[in-house]
C-alpha cells in the first residue's frame, strides 16, 4: 500500500473534535477526547494504541456506533459528506450497508453460525435488487474476489466448516459486497497465525486499491500497521498523542509514548530480551548461555490422537494424530520454544505434558537427580510430588483465574494442596513472597480477577504456577493476549524467574520475534511433526526447513521499509517441497544441535 | 479496547448480587415482595386469622361476605378468610422441602456429570430423560397410592420428579464453566472432583441455581396443590388451597369466594415466584430458555 498515492480531494471519512464519554458512578469518563481524523479514498489510516486507548471507540463512530451507555459529547463524524450522528435511523442503516462497512476482529463470531455463508453474503447484497440467479453469481464472484478456492462449493458451507482465515475472508467479502466507499478494519488479523495473517493483509491491500477504499485500520500490532498504513494515529487514554505518515512515525517517533511503544515491540533481529528505558531507548539483555544440563523432560516418539480411539465402520478412516511422533528434550534452566501455526499440535503437546491428555503412543519421562517418573499418566494418577513439579501457565489470563476467588486464594490453593506451607501464618507469608516474586502490588491480593488488568492477571497466573515450586513450567502463548509493553515486562519476569529458580520452560508461541528474545532453543512443529530444531541463533541464521522459512518470512516487523521489501518479494513463489524423511535418515544435521527434517524440492506437477 | 472484553462488575457475592438485582429490576422486586408476603402470612396465620380455620358453624354455612366473615363461609360454616390464611402453610412447607431437595440433588448430579462427561454423563442423562418422560402428576399418584400421602412421601416423590429437570439446566450451565482454564488448572493440580465442584464450578453458576430454585418452586407448589385438589395431599379438615377448591367447587354458584379466594392466593404466590425468577434471571443475565429448560 505504500507505493500507492493517496488521491487528493475531499476526505471520505472526516472526524472532527470527536469526544465520547460514558457515565460511571456519577461522573463522566472520557473515552475519546477531541479526536480528529481524515481519510481520503485510496488511503489507509491506522489508529494504534494499547487496550483502553479508545481506538475501537473511534473506529465504531465511523459507522455511527457507540457502545451501550456511551454518548457523543462533542464533535462530529462525516462519512461521504453525511453527519452520521445526525442521520435518521433509516438513512443510518443505508449508510452502514452501502457507504461504510466493517470487518470485525473475530470472524468466527461475526458470522451467523446457523446460516450458510453464501446466504449471509447474499443478505449484504439485498439492496441491489438482483434476482436469484444474479445473486448467486454475485456471491460466487465475491468469494472469488477474496481469493477463496472453489467459491461455488464454499458458498454452501456453514461458518464452522471454514478455517479462521477463510472465515475472515468471508467477512471481508460481506463487507465489500455493497461496494462501500469506506472500510473499517477492527483488528482484522488478531487471533490468526502469521501465515494466515499475511494472506489476509495482502488481500485487504489489493481490495482497497482495487475498490479505491478509504480504510480505517485499528490495530495494536505495529507490524501490521507498518505494512498496511499510509498514515498513523497513536492514541493513549482517549487522546491522540501523535499523528504522522507511517515512514516518519516509525523512523522518527516524536512523542515519548510513541517511542516507548515502538521500542517495546520485540523484533526478529533482537538477540535477546529488550529492556525499554524511560526515554524509549532499547537495550538488549544478553542471553546467558545455559550450561549443558541433563534433560528434565524427555519425549520419545510421542503420538497424541484426538479423543479416544473409536471403532468406526471404516477402519482406515483413522484421523491423523494431533502430535505425530515427536521426540525432544527439555533441559534444566533453559527456555525451549515450540513454534508453529495454529493446528500444528503445540497446545496438544503442552496439555499432554501437563497430564490432561495422555499420549496414545510413545514415552514421556520426567527425570531429576536419579528419579524418573512417567509423564504419560494423566494428572489424576500422577504422584502429588510429580504434579507439583510440572506446572502450566495459560494463554488467556482472563479465563485462567476463577472469577469468584480472590487473588490470594488463587495463589494459596496450590500451596495448601501440595502441602508446602502449614498454618495460616506460613501460608500468608508464602503467598506474600510469591506475589512479590512476580512483582505484583501486595495491595491487589484481596481483589477479584475482574478488578485487575490483563498483565496483572497474567502475573497472578504465573505466581499460581510457581506456588508448587515447579521444575518445569509450560507457558502456552502467555503473552499473546497482552499489550506490547506489558508483554515485554512479563517476558522479562519469566526470564528472571527462570534464571533464579533454574526452571525448565517450554515456551509455546507463534510470535517468532518473542521467541527470538526469550528462547535458548527452538523446535518448529508442523502438523504434529518436528521439522526443525536447534539453538535459537542457529535457527534464525538459517539455513532452514522451507516451512520455517515461510514462518520467518510471514513475521511482520514494525518497520515500513522491511514491509516494502517484503511486498516486492511476495510474488516470488514459495519453495514447493515434500517430506523426504525415511527410516534411519530423518534428519539433516547442521551441527551444534541444529537439525532439519529431510525434504526435497518438487515441481508443481509432482504434487 | 481491543483484545478480550473484561467484566468490570468486580466483587459480586450472592447477597450483594441479589440486592443489586432488586434495585435494578422492578419485576424481581414485585415478585420477591409477593413471595415474602405469602411467607409472612403463613407464619403469622394463627395470630392474624379472625377465626379458627377448622371450627364448624352450621348455622352460618354458605354465608356471603359480611362483617363477621369477610370472605364468607363454606358449606360447614368455616371462615374462608381464616382458611385461606392458614391454607398456604402446608403447601409452602412441603414445596420448600421438595424444591430444596430437588435443586440440591439436581445441582450436584448436573455438576458431576458435566465435569466427568463420558459414559457417566450418557448413562445418567438417559436415566434422567426416562424420568422426565413420565408425567409428574401420574408418577406422584402412583407413589402416593402405594406409599400413602404423608408429607415426607410427597416431599421425596416431588423432588425425585423434578430432579431431572434441574439436572439438565445445571448441567448445561456447568458445561459452560467446565472447559474454563481455571477448571483445567485445578485438574492439572490434581484436585478431586468434589473440590473442583465446590471451589471452582459452583460459585460461578450460583445465579443459575438461584433462578432455577425460584422457578422450580412455583411448579412444585402448583403440583402439590393439584395433588391436594385430587385428594392426595392434605387431609380434611386441614386448611389447604387445593383441598379448599376441591371442597367448594360444587357450591361455586352459591359462595364463589370460597373457591376464588384460595385460587387468588395460589395464583399470587405462583406469579410472585415466576416474577422473581424472571427478574433475577434478567438481572443476573441467566438465560433460562437458552440453558435448555426442561
Amino acid at each position: 500500500m505504500t507505493e500507492r498515492e493517496a488521491t487528493g480531494g475531499k476526505p471520505v471519512v472526516e472526524i472532527t473534535g470527536l469526544t465520547v464519554s460514558y457515565r460511571s458512578a456519577g461522573r463522566d469518563v472520557v473515552v475519546a477526547n477531541e479526536v480528529d481524523l481524515a481519510v481520503r479514498a485510496n488511503e489507509t489510516v491506522a489508529v494504534v494504541g494499547e487496550s483502553g486507548s479508545g481506538k475501537s471507540t473511534v473506529a465504531g463512530t465511523v459507522l455511527g456506533h457507540l457502545r451501550h451507555g456511551s454518548r457523543l459529547a462533542g464533535g462530529r463524524v462525516l462519512v461521504d459528506g453525511q453527519d452520521v450522528f445526525a442521520l435518521p435511523p433509516r438513512q443510518l442503516r443505508a449508510l452502514r450497508g452501502g457507504t461504510v462497512a466493517m470487518v470485525a476482529q473475530n470472524a468466527g463470531q461475526a458470522l451467523t453460525p446457523s446460516m450458510r455463508v453464501g446466504r449471509q453474503i447474499a443478505e449484504a447484497l439485498r439492496g441491489r435488487g438482483l434476482d436469484r440467479r444474479a445473486l448467486d453469481a454475485a456471491v460466487v464472484e465475491l468469494l472469488d474476489q477474496v481469493r477463496l478456492p472453489n467459491p461455488a462449493e464454499l458458498a454452501r458451507r456453514y461458518p464452522h466448516q471454514l478455517s479462521g482465515g477463510q472465515q475472515q475472508r468471508v467477512a471481508i467479502a460481506m463487507a465489500v459486497a455493497a461496494r462501500p466507499r469506506a472500510l473499517v478494519l477492527d483488528e482484522p488479523t488478531t487471533g490468526l497465525d502469521v501465515v494466515t495473517q499475511g494472506g489476509i493483509l495482502r488481500l485487504l491491500d489489493t481490495l482497497s486499491s482495487e475498490l479505491g477504499l478509504a480504510t480505517v485500520l485499528v490495530s495494536h500490532d505495529l507490524g501490521v500497521v507498518a505494512s498496511m498504513a499510509d498514515r498513523v494515529l497513536v492514541m493513549r487514554r482517549g487522546e491522540v498523542v501523535e499523528e504522522a505518515d507511517t515512514e516518519r512515525l516509525f523512523a522518527d517517533p516524536r512523542h515519548p509514548y510513541t517511542r516507548t511503544l515502538l521500542a517495546s515491540v520485540p523484533r526478529i533481529t533482537d538477540g535477546g530480551l529488550v529492556e525499554v528505558g524511560e526515554d524509549g531507548g532499547r537495550t538488549v539483555r544478553r542471553r546467558e548461555p545455559v550450561a549443558d544440563a541433563p534433560p528434565v523432560v524427555s519425549l520419545r516418539d510421542v503420538r497424541i490422537g484426538y479423543g479416544r480411539r473409536r471403532r468406526t465402520r471404516r477402519a482406515h478412516a483413522e484421523p491423523r494424530p494431533a502430535v505425530d511422533g515427536v521426540s525432544l528434550e527439555l533441559r534444566r534452566g533453559e527456555v525451549l520454544a515450540l513454534v508453529g501455526e495454529s493446528g500444528s499440535g503445540k497446545t496438544t503437546l503442552a496439555w499432554s505434558l501437563a497430564g490432561l491428555r495422555p499420549p496414545s503412543e510413545g514415552e514421556m519421562r520426567y527425570t531429576d537427580h536419579g528419579r524418573s517418573d512417567d509423564l504419560a499418566q494423566p494428572a489424576a494418577r500422577r504422584a502429588t510430588d510429580l504434579r507439583r513439579r510440572v506446572q502450566l501457565v495459560f494463554q488467556n489470563a482472563d479465563t485462567a483465574l476463577n472469577p469468584r476467588r480472590r487473588v490470594a486464594e488463587a495463589v494459596r490453593r496450590p500451596l495448601r494442596m501440595f502441602g508446602l506451607a502449614r498454618g495460616r501464618r506460613e501460608l500468608d507469608e508464602r503467598t506474600r513472597g510469591l506475589v512479590a516474586d512476580v512483582h505484583l502490588d501486595p495491595a491487589l491480593t484481596e481483589r477479584l480477577p475482574a478488578q485487575l488488568s490483563g498483565g496483572q492477571r497474567q502475573r497472578v497466573g504465573i505466581a499460581r504456577a510457581l506456588a508448587g515450586e515447579p521444575d518445569v513450567v509450560i507457558a502456552d502463548e502467555i503473552t499473546t493476549a497482552l499489550d506490547v509493553s506489558v508483554q515485554a515486562s512479563i517476558l522479562a519476569l519469566l526470564d528472571d524467574l527462570r534464571a533464579r529458580r533454574r526452571l525448565a520452560c517450554l515456551f509455546i508461541s507463534h510470535d517468532l520475534a518473542v521467541v527470538r528474545g526469550i528462547a535458548d532453543r527452538v523446535v518448529v512443529l508442523r502438523h504434529g511433526v518436528v521439522v526443525e530444531e536447534g539453538p535459537t541463533e542457529a535457527v534464525f541464521a538459517g539455513p532452514n526447513h522451507p516451512y520455517t522459512s515461510t514462518l520467518l518470512a510471514a513475521a511482520l516487523e514494525p518497520d515500513p521499509t522491511s514491509a516494502r521489501r517484503r511486498a516486492e518479494n511476495r510474488d516470488a513463489p514459495p519453495v514447493q517441497w515434500a517430506d523426504d524423511a525415511a527410516d534411519g535418515a530423518v534428519w539433516e544435521e547442521l551441527g551444534a544441535g541444529h537439525r532439519i527434517r529431510r525434504w526435497r524440492e518438487v515441481g508443481k506437477e509432482d504434487r | 479496547m481491543s483484545g478480550t472484553g473484561t467484566d468490570t462488575t468486580g466483587r459480586r457475592g450472592t447477597l450483594t448480587g441479589l440486592l443489586g438485582a432488586l434495585r435494578g429490576s422492578t419485576t424481581a422486586w414485585v415478585g420477591l415482595a409477593l413471595v415474602a408476603a405469602h411467607l409472612l402470612v403463613a407464619l403469622l396465620a394463627p395470630l392474624v386469622a379472625p377465626h379458627s380455620p377448622v371450627e364448624n358453624d352450621p348455622a352460618n354455612a354458605l354465608a356471603g361476605p359480611g362483617w363477621a366473615h369477610w370472605a364468607g363461609t363454606d358449606q360447614y360454616g368455616r371462615d374462608v378468610l381464616s382458611r385461606v390464611l392458614h391454607g398456604g402453610r402446608y403447601a409452602l412447607m412441603v414445596s420448600f422441602g421438595a424444591t430444596v431437595l430437588a435443586v440440591a440433588l439436581g445441582t450436584v448430579i448436573g455438576c458431576v456429570v458435566a465435569l466427568r462427561g463420558g459414559w457417566l454423563d450418557n448413562l445418567v442423562m438417559r436415566v434422567m430423560d426416562a424420568v422426565l418422560s413420565i408425567p409428574p402428576v401420574l408418577a406422584l399418584l402412583v407413589v402416593v397410592t402405594v406409599l400413602g400421602a404423608g408429607p415426607l412421601v410427597i416431599v421425596l416423590a416431588v423432588s425425585l420428579v423434578y430432579t431431572p429437570a434441574v439436572t439438565r439446566v445445571v448441567r448445561a450451565a456447568a458445561q459452560g464453566v467446565a472447559p474454563s482454564d481455571y477448571v483445567t488448572a485445578a485438574r492439572v493440580r490434581g484436585e478431586r472432583t468434589t473440590s473442583i465442584l465446590f471451589r471452582e464450578v459452583l460459585p460461578n453458576i450460583v445465579d443459575v441455581v438461584c433462578v432455577e430454585f425460584a422457578m422450580r418452586a412455583s411448579w412444585v407448589i402448583l403440583l402439590i396443590s393439584s395433588l391436594s385438589f385430587l385428594g392426595f395431599g392434605a387431609n380434611p379438615p386441614t386448611p389447604d388451597w387445593g383441598l379448599m377448591v376441591a371442597e367448594n367447587r360444587t357450591a361455586i354458584t352459591v359462595v364463589p369466594m370460597a373457591s376464588l379466594a384460595p385460587i387468588i392466593a395460589l395464583a399470587t404466590l405462583v406469579i410472585g415466584l415466576n416474577l422473581a425468577a424472571d427478574g433475577l434471571s434478567k438481572a443476573w443475565g441467566v438465560d433460562r430458555v437458552r440453558k435448555g429448560r426442561a
